[in-house]
């Protein structure tokens, strides 16, 4: 049994040796913590959805790579940060494809959207919707950063080993981003 | 705007004093700036509902993923050391050919027949022959000039 009462060292060796129904129970165990990680940075529950099928396929394929020094649940939860971080880059990539196509001009992508009039109030879905439209304007590794700190609470040293990169750019990244949806929801300040 | 370089700096110790000053008052200016915007936003932030929908189908998705038969696999015959060691028996017996084969093709005319026949083209090649003769051994030196006209047929000679 390990820390969590389940017989999860037990799965891992089973499902190490190819056998499918341990894994299931390691699929069952850890779907829902992956699923919400996924969730939290893709925003989208149909591609999150998807991502966490990829993601166990990946962990299932590599489960040989485990060493075990780090607890496994850190070690899924990183291949599932990095499955939603690609999912992002490329529809940031597909995205940008598309603006370039379609507008003359890419001067005025930090120009808040679709800003309400002064004299209206927004409203809590309409301010969800700028929120989202402004989380949609990070860059992904920016995205992923905002997320990982202020919605999943982890710490700096944490972010940093889950995307390989060292706490001066998480906190850089970090200061940038929240920066960038400060500006870019600056009209919403008093409707928050 | 602080650069990642900045905050690596300031994270392993590697601004002086001055600089370190300045660097952390900025920060706080900026914290003290954010604070009550981002305390409005931060809770904003999450995707509402992260419940994750048709769990057990997820499972079964995976199950099916990891269950599915492996790529087909090449021939037999296809995989690279087959065609590897195949390649190289190849190149063993067209050596051999060759080998066996080609002496024959180009047997060397016996010497008064190879010389009457360069006098015979029209060639205009000049033939000198020097004759020598050493303590132990004779010789006969055969200086062409224009072999270039020389027809090809006979050149391989």
């Amino acid at each position: 049994m390990d820390e969590h009462g389940s017989p999860e060292k037990e799965w891992l060796e089973r499902s190490r040796r190819g056998d499918t129904h341990a894994f299931d129970q390691i699929v069952t165990a850890y779907r829902s913590a992956v699923f919400a990680r996924i969730v939290q940075i893709v925003r989208n529950p149909d591609d999150a959805h998807d991502l966490a099928q990829d993601t166990f396929v990946r962990a299932w394929k590599s489960l040989a790579k485990f060493d075990g020094r780090h607890a496994f649940s850190s070690w899924l939860l990183r291949i599932a940060t990095n499955a939603a971080i690609d999912h992002c880059r490329r529809m940031h990539h597909r995205a940008s494809e598309e603006w370039d196509e379609q507008s003359p001009s890419a001067d005025s992508r930090t120009t808040p959207a679709a800003s309400p009039r002064p004299d209206t109030q927004a409203d809590e879905p309409e301010i969800r919707r700028r929120i989202e439209q402004a989380i949609g304007e990070l860059s992904p590794d920016q995205r992923a950063v905002l997320l990982l700190r202020e919605v999943e609470g982890l710490s700096y040293e944490e972010i940093a080993a889950e995307l390989s990169c060292s706490m001066g750019t998480v906190m850089s990244r970090l200061f940038h981003a929240r920066k960038k949806m400060q500006l870019l929801l600056k009209d919403l300040r008093d409707a928050l | 705007m602080h650069s990642e370089d900045d905050y690596n700096r300031w994270i392993e110790g590697r601004m002086d004093e001055a600089e370190r000053i300045a660097f952390e008052r900025t920060l706080a200016d900026s914290e003290k700036d954010d604070a009550e915007v981002w305390s409005r936003l931060k809770p904003r932030l999450a995707v509402p509902d992260a419940t994750l929908p048709n769990a057990d189908f997820l499972n079964h998705r995976v199950a099916e993923a990891i269950a599915a038969p492996p790529a087909p696999r090449l021939p037999e015959w296809l995989r690279p050391s087959r065609l590897a060691w195949a390649g190289a028996t190849c190149l063993i017996l067209a050596t051999l050919t060759s080998a066996w084969l080609l002496p024959g093709v180009f047997q060397p005319l016996p010497e008064s027949e190879f010389l009457s026949k360069v006098l015979e083209t029209e060639a205009r090649a000049d033939v000198s022959a020097y004759a020598f003769r050493a303590p132990n051994s004779r010789g006969v030196v055969i200086w062409t000039v224009g072999t270039e006209f020389i027809p090809l047929e006979e050149k391989v000679q």
